[in-house]
């Protein structure tokens, strides 16, 4: 792989690697240094990168999952001294509700969003991280199985559960199922 | 997916959804990271060249009409050698000047010369090989435009693929790759050179040796003809793309049977251990016991498969078919059987499970049997493989 190749690499799935550094990591500082790392880490192998994998994508999800999980304790000790930021919801809940939506169900879809996001923080690791994947990074079923070296049933399964977890946390907190 | 569940997916989907992407300066600083380190690799120092030339033998003389007068040995290893090791294999009597050209798909190719690198082990810089040997080639525009330079962006079109070979060895699995091989590479005034590195081959000498070149990155098995009768490698006449082959005019006295035989013997010996590193650190090993597993049971040897497995009774259940799939809850997940894989009745499906962090690998498998009963239901067992063992 030539440095052009690197280059639109980075431009074509740069940002869905970010994606996932930044859910991960939960803040932006954090996210540059995972996303730097798991970009040298490729850089290191990219011969592999030409040579056997159709889908580079998955290949270099498995580098930033691989080194997050390295280096997660690391993170965890840096997440104590500086809490967890998450992105501005502006434009997302406004999206949520049918139509214009009135400041009530503005605020609610806000408020929903960001118990999600919360909830899902939680998760044991094994589901917490294919949910990233799917819905920060965007990968499909078959991408994050290649990325993380398990079945596809596995991640299904996975992301099922967590999307069960989640759902009976939300009911928890007052949402109802419909 | 179920009205609640896909409600919980878009949900989901919108609440992790980010378009901040990395800071542009981020990109730009791994990009310089990836040139430092290939400019460590290569050295890309560009320089004009005095028409005197000093002191060293110019390797090639500039052929009939050619306006292209080739650097010379001390002037390529000045472009890349650090420590003076390939001045010092070309200056000596044992380096073969070759000057041979073909002009293949849209370049025209010239193979410089050989050297074996004595020097080196003299130095005792190389603890690991025999000696090395070092090739040097030229690449130029077929149409007399000039080759684009190693610079910045220009790599692309600097990807070649040079690499001795030898009669009677498979060019796949015995090329530059596997010979240690390493290059530097450099433009200068529109002719591209690459100097290679490689373990030193001449103890094959008694065998036809070559020097192939491709505008390839690695070896392509469509460039060339392998004859597995005579070991001949001959070129591909009606490949597309550059496919130089050149034959070493070598003395067959050099070579060395029992040195070749060792040589041989240590690429096999490093080939295995690549790929027992490579079974250990991904999920190889646990996949052929997979496919073990699974060819036994397709293969009415279901007691042999289950073996030296543990079943695990209390998951057995009784599945209903809906939706074209069987739901089965295990261990704190759903499995999906879907009908579509079904054969014969029974579906399989693995999963690794116990990743353990200190060895890096998963330690457990589990296996679940779907039988089907006839009647829309299905019969799903569960069996668990402790590999740690």
């Amino acid at each position: 792989m030539t440095r052009r190749e690197f280059a639109e690499l980075i431009e074509r799935d740069g940002g869905a690697v970010y994606a996932f550094c930044r859910q991960m990591t939960g803040s932006r500082d954090e996210a540059d240094d995972l996303y730097q790392e798991t970009m040298l880490k490729a850089m290191e192998c990219h011969e592999r990168i030409d040579d056997e994998l159709g889908n580079p994508k998955s290949f270099l999800m498995g580098i930033a999952a691989k080194t997050w999980k390295s280096r997660k304790r690391m993170y965890a000790r840096r997440q104590r001294i500086a809490p967890k930021e998450y992105v501005d919801d502006e434009g997302i809940f406004w999206e949520l509700a049918d139509g214009a939506p009135s400041p009530e169900e503005a605020y609610i879809s806000r408020e929903l969003c960001r118990l999600v996001r919360m909830e899902i923080a939680e998760l044991k690791e094994k589901y917490r991280i294919p949910v990233y994947l799917y819905y920060s990074a965007g990968l499909s079923i078959e991408e994050i199985a290649v990325s993380l070296h398990l079945p596809k049933g596995t991640v299904k399964s996975r992301l099922h559960t967590a999307r069960t977890l989640i759902g009976k946390r939300m009911e928890e907190h007052g949402y109802e199922r419909s | 997916m179920r009205d609640h569940e896909k409600r919980l997916d878009e949900i989901m989907r919108r609440a992790l959804a980010s378009d901040e992407r990395p800071d542009e300066e981020l990109n730009r600083l791994i990009l310089r990271q990836w040139k430092e380190r290939t400019d460590m690799k290569r050295n890309m120092t560009k320089r004009i060249y005095a028409t005197a030339v000093a002191c060293a033998a110019l390797l090639v003389t500039v052929s009939a009409g050619a306006a292209v007068r080739y650097l010379t040995m001390d002037e390529i290893a000045g472009e890349v050698d650090a420590d003076g090791s390939i001045a010092a294999a070309f200056s000596d009597g044992d380096a073969i000047w070759i000057d041979e050209k073909q002009e293949t798909g849209d370049y025209l190719v010239t193979l410089l010369g050989i050297a074996p690198g004595e020097a080196l082990t003299e130095q005792g810089v190389d603890n690991v090989s025999n000696g090395g040997m070092y090739i040097v080639v030229a690449i130029e525009n077929a149409d007399g435009t000039p080759m684009a330079d190693a610079s910045e962006y220009g790599e692309k079109e600097m990807s070649f693929f040079v690499s001795p070979l030898v009669q009677g060895l498979r060019p796949w699995e015995y090329n530059a790759v596997y010979f240690s091989g390493s290059f530097s590479q450099f433009t200068e005034q529109g002719v591209a050179y690459r100097v290679v590195e490689c373990d030193n081959i001449l103890a094959f000498a008694d065998r036809e040796l070559y020097v192939c070149a491709t505008d390839t990155t690695f070896y392509d098995n469509e460039a060339y003809h392998y004859d597995e009768a005579t070991g001949v490698i001959t070129r591909n006449e009606e490949y597309r793309g550059m496919n130089a082959l050149f034959s070493l005019p070598v003395d067959p006295s050099l070579a060395d049977p029992q040195a070749a035989a060792a040589y041989l013997e240590r690429l096999e010996e490093e080939k295995h251990a690549e790929t027992s590193d490579a079974a250990d650190e991904s999920v190889g090993d646990v996949k052929a016991l997979m496919e073990e597993i699974r060819e036994k049971m397709e293969n009415g040897r279901e007691d042999e498969a289950l073996d030296e497995m543990q079943a695990l009774e209390d998951e057995t259940k009784t599945v209903q078919k809906a939706d074209g799939r069987y739901e089965y809850e295990f261990m704190d997940g759903i499995w999906y059987f879907y009908e579509d894989d079904v054969k014969d009745g029974q579906s399989i499906q693995f999963a690794y499970t116990d990743y353990d962090e200190e060895l890096a690998r998963f330690t457990g498998l589990d296996m679940l049997i779907l039988t089907e009963n006839g009647d829309g239901t299905a019969e799903v067992k569960a069996y668990h493989k402790n590999l740690a063992e």
